[in-house]
């Protein structure tokens, strides 16, 4: 049995109606349709990103929403990574648009969160063709996962470099990582600044990075 | 009144007391690695030797991290032989204890208290190219500690060698979400 959209609250009280304004203002740009998929547990932060993600669906007909139990669909809980609850993808439409988001993207990672709604939905602003032909350059399969806290200003700079990397490029992928929310992960890469990527499981790059940064590095790989 | 960050060590040479014997230091000991230089008031004082008991205690820490300490006082390199030779705990110090009697060195870095011949108990971090990254200085009775004196050292050395671009992460789990905050300016 799927998980309802009513099973959790219609809206959520990190989205202020002053907040609101701001995001409905910039669905309105919205050109296509986005589905936000967002696999859950019975944990209280799963609870509050389901809320999170009704609010904002509600914010424009554009945006639809699907929740998922882990083990409800093992290609979702695959391209996901369920074993990181809550975790949201953004889709354009029903395409997959390689964009998640572990946790609930409070603080400054709002702003990664809307421009990844604004990728999917086909209206985020242009780059330019040197970024392109960069971003064009990756040619190896890269999950990349930036591992933050939601009030650092050049974690969420990153975040939506690496969302924008993933959108434009198809063997990219990009994870937002709640790294407060999952201390096996912090014991694991020993985590006491942020950002950090972690580039395929295994390469870690502390530290904010522009586009140019990231995208050099990543067609170094 | 000027901040010292980034300022180049000037050069000097100084003779210290280094594992029972005597030797020059200069400009070019300090170069090339962290460096601390731990100015204390005197020799034979009270809360010196607990202090420098502290670094000694850390001091594996320190080397693990590739940074020499230099502690230094307005005493020949005669009186810390002395008192290396009275005491156990000075004795034991693995580190150079630098001997500045014309306060060449306290003067450099503002810690002489001219009418006394004594220095303030200041800490300078300098890297490897000889610039200072981090400084306190402290009045006479106020003693500082050796385990934030590395963790300093920690943070210094991750700047140096990553860039500032980097927020210090405080774990707090079941911590609140933060409230949303937008940047239109950025998305528009």
């Amino acid at each position: 049995m799927p998980l309802q959209p009513e099973r959790y609250p219609a809206r959520s009280p990190l989205i202020s109606p002053e907040l609101e304004g701001q995001l409905g203002q910039l669905l309105d740009r919205l050109e296509s349709p986005v589905t936000l998929v967002c696999i859950v547990g019975e944990d209280e932060k799963s609870a509050e990103m389901a809320a999170f993600v009704n609010h904002i669906a509600g914010l424009s007909p554009r945006l639809s929403r699907k929740f998922l139990a882990p083990g409800e669909d093992p290609a979702a809980d695959g391209a996901l990574d369920a074993s990181l609850l809550p975790a949201t993808g953004i889709y354009a439409g029903e395409e997959f648009g390689r964009m998640v988001f572990h946790g609930v993207p409070g603080g400054k990672e709002i702003n990664g969160f809307a421009a990844a709604l604004l990728n999917a939905g086909g209206a985020a602003k242009p780059l330019d063709k040197p970024t392109l032909k960069e971003i064009a350059r990756i040619k190896k399969p890269v999950d990349i996962r930036v591992c933050v806290s939601l009030g650092c200003h050049h974690c969420a700079q990153l975040v939506s470099a690496a969302q924008r990397v993933a959108w434009e490029n198809p063997l990219a992928t990009a994870h937002m990582i709640d790294a407060n929310l999952y201390p096996a992960l912090v014991e694991q890469y020993q985590i006491q600044r942020v950002p950090l990527t972690v580039l395929n499981g295994e390469k870690t790059i502390p530290g904010g990075k522009t586009m140019a940064e990231l995208t050099t590095l990543l067609a170094r790989l | 009144m000027a901040h010292m960050i980034n300022q180049a060590l000037e050069p000097f040479s100084v003779m210290g007391y280094h594992r029972e014997e005597f030797r020059p230091f200069s400009t070019t000991d300090l170069l090339g690695h962290w460096s601390v230089l731990f100015f204390y008031p005197a020799d034979f004082t009270f809360v010196c030797p607990t202090e420098l008991k502290d670094l000694t205690e850390q001091y594996p820490g320190f080397q693990a991290e590739g940074c020499e300490i230099y502690s230094v006082s307005e005493d020949t390199h005669f009186v810390h032989k002395a008192w290396a030779d009275a005491s156990g705990t000075i004795r034991a110090i693995p580190f150079p204890m630098l001997a500045d009697p014309a306060g060449v060195l306290a003067r450099q870095f503002g810690v002489l208290v001219e009418e006394e011949g004594q220095a303030l108990r200041g800490t300078f971090l300098l890297n490897p190219e000889g610039k200072i990254a981090l400084y306190e200085i402290h009045d006479m009775g106020i003693g500082r500690s050796a385990q934030e004196l590395l963790r300093k050292l920690q943070a210094a050395k991750f700047v140096h060698e990553h860039g500032d671009q980097v927020c210090p992460a405080h774990w707090h789990p079941g911590e609140d979400t933060l409230t949303p905050s937008l940047d239109l300016v950025g998305l528009l």
